[in-house]
């Protein structure tokens, strides 16, 4: 599966400053029989350890208290702490009929959804090119 | 379903920073179609979901590096 990465403007004042690049790929997130009902972007993560929703992502599946998850806090690259709570669900790439088994903790503090390494782990190889601004999952 | 194909972004760069810290719900025509503070909230407004592809607005005004969850 191949994505193109999505162009964004960085830096309003200047607006002669190229757009940045980002890996976004759409995915849905599964709870059992429940799904959200548009996919939506995560941001593809290889610093990453852990998959890192926004709290809000839960509520769409019927999960009122993220809480009831397990804690593991994550320290971002500014040493910042957030604590998260981890809750065994699925994650489906759109365009995929495979639900990937995935361990999502959710954050109220986490603007932005994060796919990382324990998402990389269900495919052979994930490729990120920066002369062709895609990325490649390879199953 | 959406043809994600078709939904370029960068097409959007002057109108998402009003958006910033909000979903907003994206056509395949590139346009958006509702917006909202969680993801619930957003996708209500939409008519046909399985039509959009939502997007969780980060800052323009700077980069991103959250690496390290």
């Amino acid at each position: 599966m191949k994505f193109g990465y999505q162009k964004f403007l960085l830096g309003l004042q200047d607006p002669r400053k190229p757009l940045v690049a980002r890996p976004l790929l759409p995915v849905y997130l599964v709870n059992g029989e429940r799904r959200t009902r548009s996919p939506y972007y995560a941001l593809l993560d290889s610093g990453a350890d852990r998959i890192i929703f926004p709290a809000d992502l839960a509520e769409e599946l019927g999960i009122e208290n993220i809480e009831s998850g397990l804690l593991e806090p994550t320290v971002g690259v500014a040493n910042q702490r957030t604590n998260v709570y981890f809750h065994r669900l699925a994650v489906q790439v759109a365009g995929s009929d495979r639900a990937l088994p995935v361990d999502v903790g959710f954050s109220r503090e986490i603007g932005l959804p994060l796919l990382g390494r324990s998402f990389f782990a269900h495919f052979k190889s994930v490729t990120f090119s920066e002369p062709k601004e895609e990325m490649e999952l390879k199953n | 379903m959406i043809d994600l194909a078709k939904v370029r972004l960068e097409k959007l760069s002057k109108a998402l920073p009003r958006y910033e810290g909000k979903w907003v719900a994206i056509s395949a025509k590139n346009q958006i179609e509702a917006s909202g503070d969680t993801y619930k909230e957003t996708v209500d407004q939409v008519s046909n979901p399985d039509e959009v592809v939502l997007l969780r607005v980060t800052p323009s005004d700077a980069s991103l590096s959250p690496a390290g969850a």
